[in-house]
């Protein structure tokens, strides 16, 4: 979220634009990378040095870490509402404030020492002091990512959930990169039969595609 | 009289002995008074618990009157007493400790016995087990029962008797003969003998220790074979398949499990060691001709297009063929993969190309074992007519391999592997692949060769650090980029010596006593005793498509693969649990689950798949014997409505041999129905001499008879798309099939075998179908009953596809059937009237009553299509926990299909009917090519 003062061109106006595809050629989509997982670790590294780990978006923009608890659900296009919503409720109840006992399971010794003097002291209101906004409105219980048609599913279960008065509905927007095969057109139906179809005419490229996250999570009581 | 005393004495006590003894506790009771006896004392416990008090009614009665203060406060006494007890009889702990142990460790028999449970879980089980009585037998001082357990046992003490003499020898000999051997053992230096691989014939498997000889007698074990018998059901130690001892499926139940590690979280992954590999070795040129004898004839292949897979480092796979007569037929699908030269950047442009062609080249072929005899046998005869010739080995029990899937593969590759040279190019690229979640992201069939360390000096694995990672841009710079073709050099994979030093790691019990001397929790050291490991990896696309998730495939020397695969098992995921193992089953569950085919089960237009169908049938034939009579369908009395009786075909086939008109197999599927089996002269043009030798190759199921589902022939997808988008197609050739992956409509779930239809034609267009020569002859009687079909058959078919405008269920069905809806404005007496008028008037209902499949199903359901629309058959099919509906993998007839798609366009041409063996109603659906 750190201002820029330099102009920078934006993801949506590209100073440079991507060269047109080479004639004959037909673009077929890898799958996209998976939501992001930079968590906060629980163990004593402090959060700014997470912080300064995490990476930037394409615009420049440092997406605020993930607690180590939050369930991540990708959304699909074609997923049930309600499916969804009792994902989002079951995820929400199994991390109520009550059963969120952070586990140091797979923590080396030293990391689990270390944890048992924070949790000591409640562990979800760590940071509050030292004016790191952002990281704490990113602790979500459960985020709920989508691109492209599944957005607006997404942001219907996120305003699903602003009625509910124990919860909190944060949604940021994001810029994730998905990896485009250009490959010649009369091979493409192939599939697996026609074999390796990279030359100098295909390539790969980089694509940025639009995201929503909308995180919920329990209010603080 | 004595002696007979005694004798029932002793036979008492032996009796008593097999009761549970009192707890021990009991007996030194005098001395610890404090504690009852623990057994009565817990089921006081339990008594305590479960005993609801309440108050009887009457006790509120006071001089029959009700006093309701009273009567209310004893409900509330009773209240508070049942939820009391509920939460007592939840604390007072009726569940054993063992009960507690996560379902995935739950695997041993004796599971009571304290020694077997988590070392967490000791304490308390011990202590139940004392207040239980459990009795514990100690498998090592067990006397034994049977004849043959104490022929065994002292068959076990003599040898331990032996091999104490022979140690003893062995020990005198080194103290007195020292000083003879000294000189002997500094001049002459040996090797260690390395197996030998003859070329261009079949290989022997590894010898096996005598401990083990007798058990692979007529099979060969996975290099992990121990490790699965333990974990999974293995096949049938007398059926081995495809002659290994091969995983069938994990013994603990996971098929949603498996759904989910496969899919969203998790990983699953499998020892394929069993996929068969050849090296063929020879000039460049004499190579290319062989790989297009097989098949490999795509001009992207050999031109500039191809380049990289002819530098090695991307794979081609897919089916290869032989040629048969006048036709070509399919192998099975293969991996091929060329070995890099150093020289090959030089070489890349078409400078001199008959240079080109003389380098020497060496490829791999990894194909399915099912069908590997016919491929090495047509690999060795074409590989004879190069001049040069071309070589081929067998690397067979050279090379293993395990396969993963799933989101997190990449990352439990990357905790297992570590690069052995870490100047090594590829390596490199393989180390940066932190934060990939799907194999798939990677390019198009992409390979990467490189030396590992042993991997048990990392062991136990530790979980790869993702957050530690910078950005996501540079990964995906090398997922765009891969650079992996500069400096890229022979992979140690195909080197005979390389694979042979790697093969002879150090043994375990040296490498505990280098971790005994580090220090603890450090990675140690690699030595001058760890030699690397050459392995290859290469990530493969799913068919399918889109965001499914891909699959790496490992190879490396079959006896590495056992340190590597401790180390998968043991992997850490970084969202949580290890990864999953799986079985064959698994193998075709995830096939299925992403619509794809299964080798060989989903190509019966294979020999190899021809093999399986014929020995699936005999499995369901012995399973329909093994039921009952009253409880196994009766495939000639199935009522198919319309007059039409029994099951079209053997109900237990996917009968290709009914849908062609082929002769059927005097072979264990026989049929009710006489199938007037008149065979065709046409139909036998194949070479019968090949035919036998197929037979040969096809091995023990049909000794002397080809099954004439050979003379089906699969045809590949891109040939099928080509014909029907050709202005002025062909046909396809007769007898072939199309795999097809059917997605129901509206509901249904498809078993094997599951019949498929296309939708019936109009009355008008009848007779032009009919006229096809595919026809199956008339003579059937199923065919008879054709005339009483519904003249608009189709369109009841039609409306039952949702969102369709005229009306989605057909009204009329109903209110044939309904009694006839009066007006409201009808008086009360004339409703009277006619209701009488109907009772006396005696218009009886018919008996017996029309059955449900006659008229309607489900309220006006439509009729199967007949006979003559049938089209093909489902391979597998279940309901798909991916698409969240019932989908199903079959074949359909080629010609068929080609005619639906010309005649009712691409949308309505691939809607077909599916009906399971032994049902008589069909389900809407739609096929897709696969």
């Amino acid at each position: 979220m750190e201002a820029s003062t330099t102009p920078k061109p934006l993801p949506n106006r590209p100073d440079q634009k991507m060269p047109p595809l080479p004639k004959g050629s037909r673009i077929q989509k890898r799958p996209l990378p998976a939501p992001l997982s930079h968590r906060l670790s629980s163990s004593n590294t402090s959060r700014s040095s997470t912080l300064s780990t995490i990476p930037t978006d394409i615009d420049g923009y440092r997406p605020p870490p993930r607690a180590p608890h939050t369930l991540i659900i990708k959304v699909t296009s074609n997923a049930p509402f309600m499916s969804l919503v009792k994902r989002v409720r079951k995820g929400l109840e199994s991390r109520s404030s009550l059963s969120r006992q952070q586990s140091t399971k797979g923590l080396p010794l030293t990391a689990r020492i270390a944890a048992l003097d924070t949790t000591s002291g409640g562990s979800k209101e760590g940071g509050s002091g030292n004016g790191l906004g952002p990281v704490e409105d990113a602790l979500d219980d459960v985020v709920l990512v989508a691109t492209g048609r599944a957005i607006q599913k997404a942001v219907e279960v996120g305003c699903f959930f602003t009625r509910e008065r124990d919860l909190m509905v944060l949604l940021r927007t994001r810029t994730v990169r998905g990896v485009d095969d250009f490959v010649r057109a009369e091979e493409e139906d192939g599939g697996g039969e026609d074999g390796s179809e990279k030359e100098e005419g295909s390539g790969a490229r980089v694509r940025a595609v639009s995201c929503v996250e909308v995180g919920v999570r329990w209010r603080a009581t | 009289m004595d002696n007979n005393k005694k004798q029932s004495a002793s036979g008492k006590a032996a009796a008593d002995s097999k009761k549970r003894k009192e707890a021990p506790l009991n007996q030194n009771q005098q001395g610890k008074e404090s504690r009852p006896p623990a057994r009565p004392q817990k089921r006081v416990k339990f008594q305590d618990a479960r005993n609801i008090r309440s108050q009887p009614s009457d006790a509120a009665l006071d001089d029959g009157k009700l006093d309701l203060q009273k009567f209310l406060s004893a409900r509330e006494f009773e209240i508070k007493a049942l939820e009391t007890s509920m939460r007592k009889c939840k604390s007072a702990n009726a569940t054993r400790v063992f009960q507690q142990v996560p379902r995935e460790m739950r695997r041993r028999t004796a599971s009571h016995n304290a020694k077997r449970v988590p070392k967490r879980l000791r304490d308390r089980a011990k202590r139940e087990m004392m207040e239980d009585n459990t009795p514990t037998v100690e498998a090592r001082k067990r006397r034994p029962r049977t004849t043959r357990a104490r022929i065994r046992a002292e068959n076990a003490k003599r040898l331990e008797k032996l091999a104490a003499r022979k140690r003893k020898r062995a020990l005198q000999n080194e103290a007195g003969g020292e000083n003879k051997d000294e000189p002997g053992k500094t001049t002459i230096q040996t090797r260690a003998p390395r197996p030998k691989i003859r070329r261009d014939t079949l290989n022997e498997p590894p010898k096996p220790k005598s401990k083990f000889k007798k058990r692979q007698i007529n099979k060969t074990w996975l290099p992990t074979h121990l490790w699965h018998a333990k974990r999974a059901t293995m096949t049938e130690p007398t059926k081995p398949l495809w002659r290994f001892a091969i995983p069938l499926t994990p013994t603990q139940k996971c098929y949603r499990p498996t759904h989910r590690a496969s899919g969203q979280k998790g990983t699953v992954f499998w020892d394929t060691s069993y996929m068969s590999t050849a090296r063929l070795y020879g000039a460049a040129g004499g190579i290319e001709q062989v790989l297009k004898a097989l098949g490999l004839v795509q001009e992207s292949l050999w031109g500039n297009r191809g380049r990289k897979w002819r530098s090695g480092t991307r794979t081609w796979s897919g089916m290869v063929s032989r040629r048969q007569r006048n036709s070509r037929r399919d192998i099975g699908p293969a991996t091929i993969l060329w070995n890099p030269t150093l020289t090959a950047e030089t070489a890349a442009p078409e400078s001199n190309t008959t240079e080109l062609k003389k380098t020497q080249r060496q490829i791999l072929i990894r194909t399915h074992p099912s069908c590997f005899l016919e491929l090495f046998d047509e690999l060795v005869k074409l590989a004879k007519l190069q001049t040069p010739q071309v070589h081929i080995e067998d690397l067979r029990f050279e090379i293993g391999s395990i396969e993963l899937t799933g989101p997190g593969s990449t990352e439990t590759l990357l905790a297992v592997l570590k690069p052995y040279h870490t100047e090594d190019r590829h390596g490199q690229v393989f180390s940066s692949l932190v934060g990939v979640t799907n194999p798939a992201s990677l390019p198009k069939d992409a390979v990467l060769g490189f030396s590992i360390k042993d991997p048990r000096l990392s062991y136990p694995p530790k979980r790869v650090d993702t957050t530690s990672k910078v950005s996501d841009s540079a990964l995906l710079d090398t997922l765009t980029q891969w650079p992996v073709e500069e400096q890229v050099k022979p992979y140690g994979l195909f080197d005979r010596d390389v694979r042979f030093k790697a093969s002879s790691l150090a043994p375990q019990k040296s490498i505990n006593r280098r971790k005994g001397a580090s220090i603890p929790g450090q990675e140690m050291p690699v030595t001058a005793a760890d030699p690397p490991i050459p392995v290859i990896a290469f990530a493969s696309r799913p068919a399918a498509g889109g965001q499914a998730q891909g699959t790496w495939t490992l190879l490396a020397p079959w006896k590495c693969i056992l340190p590597i695969w401790y180390s998968i098992v043991h992997y850490p995921l970084s969202t949580g649990g290890n990864p999953r193992l799986g079985g064959l089953n698994e193998q075709r569950q995830i096939a299925f689950e992403q619509g794809t085919t299964w080798f060989p089960g989903d190509f019966p237009g294979t020999n190899a798949g021809v093999v399986w169908e014929m020995e699936q049938r005999a499995q369901r034939k012995k399973a329909w014997d093994r039921r009952p009579k009253g409880k196994r369908i009766e495939w000639a009395s199935l009522d198919l409505g319309a007059g039409r009786k029994g099951e079209i075909g053997d109900g237990l086939a996917c009968d290709f041999e009914h849908l062609f008109g082929l002769p059927t197999d005097p072979s264990p599927s026989s049929s009710e129905d006489q199938l007037t089996s008149d065979v065709d002269p046409n139909a036998m043009d194949l070479h019968p001499g090949e035919e036998a030798e197929d037979a040969a190759k096809l091995g023990k199921v049909h000794k002397n008879t080809v099954p004439s589902l050979t003379m089906v022939e699969q045809m590949k997808k891109t040939d099928f798309q080509a014909l029907i988008s050709s202005v002025n197609p062909g046909r396809p050739p007769p007898r072939s099939i199309i795999s097809v992956n059917i997605t129901f409509v509206t509901r249904g779930v498809a078993n094997a075998c599951a019949r498929i239809y296309r939708l019936p034609s109009r009355p008008s267009a009848t007779t032009t179908v009919q006229s096809s020569e595919t026809e199956v002859p008339a003579t059937d009687p199923v065919a008879a009953g054709m005339g009483s079909l519904p003249a608009d058959l189709r369109d009841q078919w039609l409306q039952k596809i949702p969102g369709n405008k005229s009306g989605s269920r057909s009204t009329k069905a109903i209110t044939a059937h309904a009694a006839p809806h009066m007006s409201r404005d009808v008086g009360q007496g004339t409703r009277k009237q006619l209701m009488a008028k109907s009772l006396v008037s005696g218009d009886p209902l018919p008996y017996p009553r029309p059955t449900a499949n006659q008229t309607d199903i489900g309220g006006g359901h439509p009729l199967c299509p007949g006979e003559e629309d049938l089209i093909g058959f489902v391979t597998a099919g279940a309901y798909s926990l991916s698409g969240g509906k019932g989908t199903a993998v079959g074949a359909i007839s080629a010609e068929k299909a080609f005619d639906m798609v010309k005649e009712s366009g691409t949308k309505e041409g691939r809607l077909c009917i599916v009906r399971n063996a032994g049902e008589n109603v069909g389900w809407l659906a739609r096929w897709e090519l696969v």
